[in-house]
């Protein structure tokens, strides 16, 4: 086994590697395809075991089983019951469909899904870019998000408006609305060209987590001439 | 714009991914029935069906967790194709149950096809590490889990009581050795 190589992994996914040895790393991933494809393994590796013990997963699986048995339960017992109806079943049925006309209104209002059609990335043509952001933009603009965010992570540099925005875009798909909307709101107050882009996305944030009046008010902030501006008024009525 | 469009029906994936009650027992009272009836007429009862759903729906938020997960047909179409072939791969494990398949012969959208054998393929290889974990020695497997269960490499040290650097060394050997386990297995190939 090559000891040194996995420990040289596990200290460059803890960003504790020291600067040069880093430099000397990434060239070694870019220039070493095999070394390449071990990193890669091993970075997959640790993220299946991450997920695997995260409190999240079997927080799911618990909430899962029950809802599970008590569909089974219920099912079985109407499967034997039908006959002798008492009159309560009916109060129950009742309220069921009150919550299931409650979930249908909800989901006929906009949805976050509606709107994330984004644009392809392309901040890496030039080729003689970090490889980190070249995997960033594959992901991101092969929709998967959650890699497309460890690659952003990873990149050397991240502090250009068109990375922010992106990387900001591939969070809230991730859910990680906190960083995101910090990314967006620097944007949203600086002068870029992702300025009203940003707030647009600020919006979408604020739609996914159902926070509509957040999203409303952020939307009216969009102006006339910005290219969101249809989808933004658009988006505003539907709320309404 | 995407050359594949989201379809709305992402809600349930994203509903799975933030373990959202009122989505998961929507799920189950629109889709589960029709998987229900599928397995009980085909030599299957109630138990099996339950796991077989609920098997289906985990590999569906590991892959959604993992993967960001963005389904581009309907969910009804994909996970009743999903339940249905995991039924049958059991079926066919447990091949001295008689088996009378009551198969519908209708045919299915290619989109469909392509999500269900995406999150197939992701399974498998989910079912891979799980298998080759397994397989790792005991110290290996403690340090890993506690690695990942608590906050710090520093509580894992001393939970164990030993060095932080045994501890980090530690973790980075036996993630190594998981690598080359995965690697040197038959079903690597088919998965990669």
């Amino acid at each position: 086994m090559n000891e040194e190589m996995y420990i040289g992994f596990e200290s460059y996914l803890a960003n504790e590697m020291p600067a040069d040895e880093k430099t000397r790393f990434e060239e070694k991933l870019q220039n070493d395809a095999q070394f390449g494809e071990q990193f890669r393994l091993y970075q997959e590796t640790t993220q299946f075991l991450s997920h695997k013990f995260a409190s999240e997963t079997s927080d799911f699986k618990k909430n899962l089983a029950a809802i599970s048995d008590d569909y089974f339960d219920e099912t079985a017992e109407k499967e034997t019951k039908v006959i002798n109806l008492r009159p309560w079943y009916y109060a129950v049925a009742a309220s069921m469909l009150l919550v299931f006309g409650t979930l249908l209104f909800t989901m006929n209002n906009p949805q976050y899904g509606d709107y994330n059609q984004h644009e392809t990335a392309q901040f890496t043509e030039r080729g003689d870019e970090d490889v980190n952001l070249k995997k960033a933009q594959d992901f991101f603009n092969d929709h998967q998000y959650q890699k497309a965010v460890l690659a952003f992570e990873k990149a050397n540099n991240l502090n250009t408006p068109e990375l922010q925005y992106f990387y900001a875009i591939a969070l809230i798909e991730t859910n990680r609305y906190a960083k995101a909307e910090l990314a967006l709101n620097n944007l949203k107050n600086g002068t870029s060209v992702y300025k009203d882009k940003a707030t647009w996305y600020l919006a979408l944030s604020s739609l996914k987590q159902n926070k509509l009046e957040n999203c409303k008010a952020l939307l009216q902030q969009i102006p006339a001439d910005a290219e969101d501006y249809d989808k933004a008024q658009k988006l505003l009525n539907d709320l309404d | 714009m995407t050359e594949k469009k989201l379809h709305p029906d992402q809600l349930y994936i994203d509903g799975l991914v933030e373990n959202n009650s009122a989505v998961i027992q929507s799920i189950y009272k629109q889709f589960v029935p029709k998987v229900k009836n599928y397995i009980r007429n085909n030599s299957g009862d109630d138990d099996e069906a339950q796991d077989v759903i609920q098997e289906v729906l985990i590999t569906i938020y590991n892959q959604a967790k993992i993967k960001g997960l963005q389904l581009t047909c309907p969910f009804d179409a994909y996970f009743f194709l999903l339940c249905k072939r995991r039924w049958l791969n059991e079926l066919k494990k447990s091949s001295n149950k008689e088996v009378t398949l009551k198969d519908d012969t209708v045919s299915i959208d290619a989109s469909v096809q392509e999500m269900t054998s995406q999150t197939e393929v992701f399974d498998e290889k989910q079912s891979l590490f799980d298998e080759m974990f397994q397989k790792l020695g005991d110290k290996c497997r403690e340090v890993l889990q506690l690695s990942f269960v608590l906050k710090t490499m520093e509580e894992v040290a001393a939970k164990l009581n030993v060095t932080y650097g045994y501890v980090r060394k530690k973790k980075s050997l036996c993630t190594g050795q998981l690598t080359e386990m995965i690697q040197q297995s038959p079903r690597f190939r088919s998965v990669n």
